[in-house]
């Protein structure tokens, strides 16, 4: 008799199987590296085999394509717990439905290191029905008692089939592995997302961060809003821009939030870098229309960028070595499975390029930037989460000897998320921003300092109420309150300089909203929400009178006004409604229509082309009003190959009050008399967007075309108060034709090749329509603002991506990338100029191109 | 400290790249151009009558001036008095008043033309604001870089050796003010013919870079030094320099403002966007025409500072170092004479 009873590690069961049978297993070894199985076991038919073999484990399995067997970790201990107990009381065959409707709620989680994923899809077979997991990877569904199939799947990730007895109310989690790139470029679902079409979204872009670390990108730095910037319907004013430009808005009426905190300058080194590193964020979505009103401050659009939670399951980390810049990110839990950090950072070295600038002045300067993340994610129990997380972000840049420009950012957020019932879930953020900026000169006799900034300090509770089957009600309010510093100058010993202080601003925003998601019926979903919110200015403060009948200067004052500390200077308000339809053609297509009002308090003032890092964060007062806009969209989505390749075309229209505008020659550094300066524009913008998605294969990415206009209008009563004698004119970033083009395709298993194009109309520009003297200069006359164009911009970018190794097994993973930017080096030009050679001769025009060469790098990225 | 020297683009310089190309813009052509300025001090009150070009940068030569003659040009004050400017016989659109005229500061004046078309144009009132006088002037040898681009296009940095040339003044804490500078110099310079040695004075008529303004936003009622210009240092010999400041209303400081930040536009991201200069002539039948070039009304005082450059740079020699040429100084360099001028010792 041999020992039949002798155990085998699974691990050696299973590489003796695949010998076998041919067949092959997915899993991480940690999870089974103590369980045991009986060599006899082996000649068990398969699902009889795994079936004991996982018995008493929390883990179950899904075959993919017949030959493939995945481990996954199955759902909660709840439904371990229904699957091992209840089959003694009710299995399918025995199962009758009560009749009663009950709710199936729960998270779903990343198995790899269990965050919560965001917008993941839970979808009903039966009911041909479902909904998405929001922000903190809850999910709540509503349904009748019945045995149901529950198809989870989210992108980028692995789907998993469940079949599920609902006769009670369930807290049913889910895990979701990573789509490995073991399964031979293939991403296992049960059936791609069909989300494109499904969703009420409209005007909504989902950025992926695995799909922008494969993009090529300028110096090898993986960039979150450059990327954007190659979404239909985002521009930007050029290359080295800070800040873009969403369906005809400025710059500084996006919102950017880093976890639920508004970020006030998105940029390192004057617009040339994003101020985040990619390796921290989990999630980057962005609402172009259809901005849910939960969203306020901003007119045009929203950012929404998520941070990492921390894995709870594994120490792990990655990091990477750049030409520009290197980053570090490390991330596992304190106490397994409840409290989990992040860190992470990333310092530039720009210095060794700058030295080897043959100016002068450039050569002795001198630049620096890095940033910071950290965050604590504590589950205190399955109903209630803390989590803390700060970002810290700086820049410092010395020019030639004498000036010294910084900025800085430092954002905190406390955020405790508590489920009160499977039906009603709450998030409350405590947080804190502090954006500021200074400029030093050492240059005698006129040694100072400026600074400038904008505090943050703001509270807001969000609630989701998942009411039935038929209605999400989300709702919640916020409070701001704002302090400004315009700018101040400190003079040095011995400056011939007098200090000048322009007078701080405070300011409370307020809003509140309701919004509900209505399921009509199975083709049509109606969203309706309405956003109140109020703005004061607050004192103390002094504000000037003008002559009303004459255009404001500082010689028309005639008056000034002193308000109190805390006194109410001026308040605004407005409500915000937002709303969507969806309705569904078949089972491929959708038709949506979507409608938001949105109001803004806050103004970057700014009058060159590009947002320039030191442009002001100006509050609405006496004299400056609220922007206010409202933007239609329709669109068509359609769905190819079993959801795997996505269309969309939207239109929209889009129109804005108040845009702030200046006349011409506006000094606006330390200006006490800025709204002197400031013109009120009006806005509109329109275009159509096209774009074709393909998420899954070896081949993805995407082509965008879009065709917009953005026009702007200023017309004040004075000549001085015209601009174009108060026609319309195109806005700086008003360009017609954009199309991008991004693929990767994986070559090998190892090797992957991933390249943008990118065209679009050159941005306008103010060409000179005459030249006259006087007194010896020679001065350019320009008349109508923005009546030409650059040439087009047409740029090729692309990268190799190696991975070193694939083997599970291998700890360190470590891959190279090379990126090529602009690999056929066109001069884009960014301006064109005029400008006299020498006093008393001709301007002549010159063209300017930023980056009009070619720029390869190459990096090493790794994790462990 | 101005906005201008954010030129950050510059951070990019190795890799940005600026091509000259030819345009030829503009229809707008014959607006009528005044460039008028009254003044507290004789034979320094001039109106110029031009009409601006197409903007054509093919044209050879660079610039010039279309000159608008035979218009009626006249100055009246604020009391009624009307003193009428003639045409130059030497120079054609040049109006100018009595020899003997002298404005006052704190009166205001207003221009008024008639052109030979018959058309009407008239200035803003513009009231002249007195002139703080000029404190100091003082200079400081230095050596700096600068920056050229060979004929191959690529930078190098060549040492430079100059005088730093500064104005202090004693702001008046009272009031605004506004100042202009302008900087005029005459050099020495020698030749020789065999054994003989020549000296001849060379003008220099404006040595300022570009247009020079200041406010006193920053400085008001402090002492401030302000660097004018550099006076170069290419010969051993004596350089004097003269200082015209000038006051400023605030809608004149800002059009000269406006024109100097034209003039030094690189046409970088964080460039303001350029704009129409707007300047205070005005048609009087017809509003919207639009007319170009300001009519200012200034105090003005002068100062000169007389360099011996050999002295005052320590005796270094400059290089590359000008030496004497043959032949007679007096053709040398336009505008040579052989008179020694004032201030020379």
């Amino acid at each position: 008799m041999f020992a039949q009873t002798d155990d085998i590690p699974l691990k050696e069961a299973f590489e003796t199987l695949q010998r076998s049978k041919k067949i092959k297993f997915f899993y991480t070894y940690s999870w089974i590296e103590n369980i045991r199985v009986d060599r006899a076991s082996l000649n068990l038919p398969l699902p009889e085999f795994l079936k004991r073999a996982l018995d008493k484990t929390e883990y179950s399995y899904i075959f993919y394509k017949n030959r493939n067997i995945i481990l996954v970790r199955s759902a909660s201990d709840s439904l371990q717990h229904q699957r091992t107990r209840l089959p003694d009381q009710v299995t399918e065959k025995n199962f009758i439905a009560d009749g009663n409707v009950y709710t199936v709620s729960g998270r779903i989680k990343n198995a790899n290191s269990g965050e919560n994923i965001i917008g993941g899809s839970i979808y009903i077979e039966e009911l041909k029905t479902g909904t998405t997991s929001n922000t903190y990877g809850y999910y709540s569904l509503s349904v009748p008692s019945g045995i149901y199939t529950f198809q989870i799947t989210a992108i980028g990730k692995a789907g998993v089939t469940q079949r599920l007895i609902v006769n009670k109310n369930l807290s049913f989690d889910i895990e979701l592995f990573e789509s490995l790139t073991q399964l031979n470029e293939v991403v296992i679902v049960a059936e791609a997302m069909d989300k494109n079409i499904s969703s009420i979204d409209i005007g909504v872009v989902n950025i992926d961060t695995k799909t922008l670390q494969s993009m090529p990108s300028f110096l090898g730095e993986t960039d979150i809003i450059k990327s954007i910037t190659l979404m239909p319907g985002v521009t930007t004013v050029g290359e080295g821009a800070g800040g873009f430009n969403v369906r005809g808005g400025n710059s500084d009426q996006n919102l950017i939030l880093i976890d639920d905190v508004p970020i006030y300058n998105s940029s390192h080194l004057f617009g040339f870098f994003s101020m985040i590193n990619t390796d921290v964020v989990k999630d980057v979505v962005l609402y172009k229309g259809g901005i849910p009103a939960q969203y306020g401050g901003r007119v045009s659009s929203v950012l929404d960028m998520k941070l990492k939670d921390g894995n709870s399951k594994v120490f792990s980390g990655n990091g990477g070595i750049g030409v520009i810049s290197s980053r570090l990110m490390l991330e596992g839990p304190i106490i397994k499975d409840k409290l989990s950090f992040v860190v992470g950072g990333r310092y530039a070295y720009p210095n060794w390029i700058l030295k080897r600038v043959p100016d002068y002045s450039i050569r002795n300067s001198e630049g620096n930037f890095y940033d910071a993340n950290m965050t604590l994610n504590y589950e205190l129990n399955k109903k209630n989460t803390l989590r803390f997380s700060s970002y810290y972000s700086t820049d410092g840049f010395k020019f030639a000897a004498d000036t010294l420009y910084g900025w800085a950012t430092f954002n905190s957020t406390i955020r405790w998320n508590t489920l009160i019932s499977e039906k009603l879930f709450l998030s409350t953020s405590l947080f804190k921003s502090d954006y500021t900026y200074s400029v030093e000169g050492n240059e005698d006799p006129f040694a100072f300092k400026s600074e400038f900034g904008i505090q943050t300090l703001g509270a807001k509770i969000d609630g989701s109420y998942f009411a039935n089957l038929a209605n999400k009600i989300d709702f919640g309010l916020s409070s701001l309150y704002y302090n400004f510093n315009p700018g101040n100058l400190i003079s040095r010993e011995g400056s011939s300089l007098n200090p000048v202080s322009l007078q701080p601003e405070q300011a409370i925003e307020s809003g509140i909203y309701i919004n509900d998601e209505i399921k009509i019926n199975n083709r049509i979903t109606l969203s309706v929400g309405l956003r109140y919110s109020t703005y004061s200015s607050l004192g103390a403060q002094e504000v000037f009178i003008y002559d009303p009948s004459v255009p404001k200067s500082p010689s028309t004052i005639i008056d000034t006004l002193s308000f109190a500390k805390n006194e109410i200077v001026k308040t605004y308000s407005g409500f915000e409604p937002r709303g969507a339809l969806k309705i569904s053609l078949d089972s491929e297509s959708s038709i949506k229509v979507g409608y938001n009002k949105t109001i803004q308090y806050l103004h970057l003032i700014s009058n060159t082309a590009a947002i320039s890092p030191l442009d002001i964060w100006k509050s609405s007062n006496y004299y400056i009003e609220p922007q206010r806009a409202q933007q239609f969209s329709l669109g068509y989505f359609r769905n190819f190959k079993k959801n795997t390749i996505e269309t969309s075309l939207e239109i929209y229209y889009k129109e804005i009050e108040n845009l702030v505008d200046y006349k011409d020659g506006a000094d606006l550094f330390l200006n006490p008399f800025l709204e002197s300066e400031l013109l009120t524009a009006f806005g509109k913008s329109y275009g159509a967007e096209l774009l074709v998605r393909k998420t899954y294969g070896s081949l993805t990415g995407w082509i965008g075309y879009t065709y917009s206009r953005t026009l702007r209008q200023v017309n004040g009563l004075a000549p001085s108060e015209k601009i174009n004698g108060g026609k319309f004119f195109p806005a700086n970033y008003d360009k017609p034709h954009d199309l991008s083009i991004v693929m990767n395709y994986k070559l090998t298993r190892r090797l992957s090749f991933s390249g943008n194009f990118t065209y679009n109309t050159g941005r306008p520009i103010t060409y000179p329509d005459a030249v006259f003297i006087v007194d010896g200069y020679t001065v350019t006359q320009f008349s109508e603002r923005n009546q030409d164009r650059v040439p087009d911009y047409h740029r090729l970018d692309i990268s190799f991506i190696l991975d070193k190794t694939l083997k599970q097994t291998q700890r360190w993973k470590g891959s190279w990338v090379l990126s090529i930017y602009n690999l056929y080096g066109r001069k884009n030009p960014y301006s064109i100029f005029f400008k006299p050679t020498n006093n008393g001769s001709l301007p002549q025009s010159y063209r300017l191109a930023v980056l009009g060469t070619v720029f390869p790098s190459i990096g090493y990225n790794f994790q462990f | 400290m101005r906005r201008s020297q954010i030129i950050l683009f510059l951070l990019f310089l190795s890799v940005s790249c600026i091509d000259p190309f030819t345009l030829k813009t503009g229809s707008e052509s014959g607006l009528l151009v005044v460039d008028g300025l009254v003044t507290n001090a004789v034979e320094k009150s001039y109106v110029r009558l031009s009409r601006s070009l197409t903007f054509d940068n093919t044209r050879i030569p660079p610039a010039y001036l279309d000159p608008v003659a035979n218009a009626v040009v006249t100055l009246k004050n604020e009391m009624g008095e009307e003193v009428p400017l003639t045409e130059s016989e030497t120079e054609k659109g040049l109006y100018l008043p009595p020899a003997s005229f002298q404005g006052t500061p704190g009166v205001s004046y207003t221009l008024l033309i008639v052109t030979s078309e018959g058309e009407h144009y008239q200035s803003l009132a513009e009231t002249m604001p007195g002139v703080t006088p000029i404190h100091d002037l003082l200079y400081e040898y230095y050596v700096y870089e600068e920056l050229i681009k060979n004929s191959q296009g690529v930078y190098y940095t060549d040492l430079r050796f100059g005088f730093k040339l500064m104005v202090q003044v004693n702001d008046p804490d009272s009031e605004r003010n506004f100042y202009r500078w302008k900087i005029s110099g005459i050099f020495e310079f020698f030749s020789f013919i065999g054994e003989t040695w020549f000296q001849c004075w060379a003008p220099v008529p404006r040595l300022e870079p570009g247009i020079k303004v200041q406010d006193d936003v920053y400085t008001n009622g402090n002492l401030f030094t302000e660097v004018l210009c550099t006076i170069p240092y290419d010969r051993q010999t004596y350089y004097l320099a003269t200082v015209q400041q000038q006051s400023l209303t605030p809608e004149a400081y800002r059009f000269w403002n406006e024109l100097k930040k034209q003039q030094t536009n690189t046409g970088s991201i964080f460039d303001p966007i350029p704009s129409q200069i707007k300047g205070n002539i005005f048609n009087a039948d017809d509003p919207d025409e639009l007319v170009l070039g300001y009519f200012g009304a200034s105090s003005l005082v002068e100062s000169s500072v007389l360099i011996n450059r050999f002295r005052a740079s320590g005796f270094v020699s400059p290089s590359p170092n000008f030496e004497p040429e043959p032949g007679n100084c007096l053709n040398q360099i336009e505008g040579a004479i052989n008179i020694k001028p004032p201030g020379f010792p």
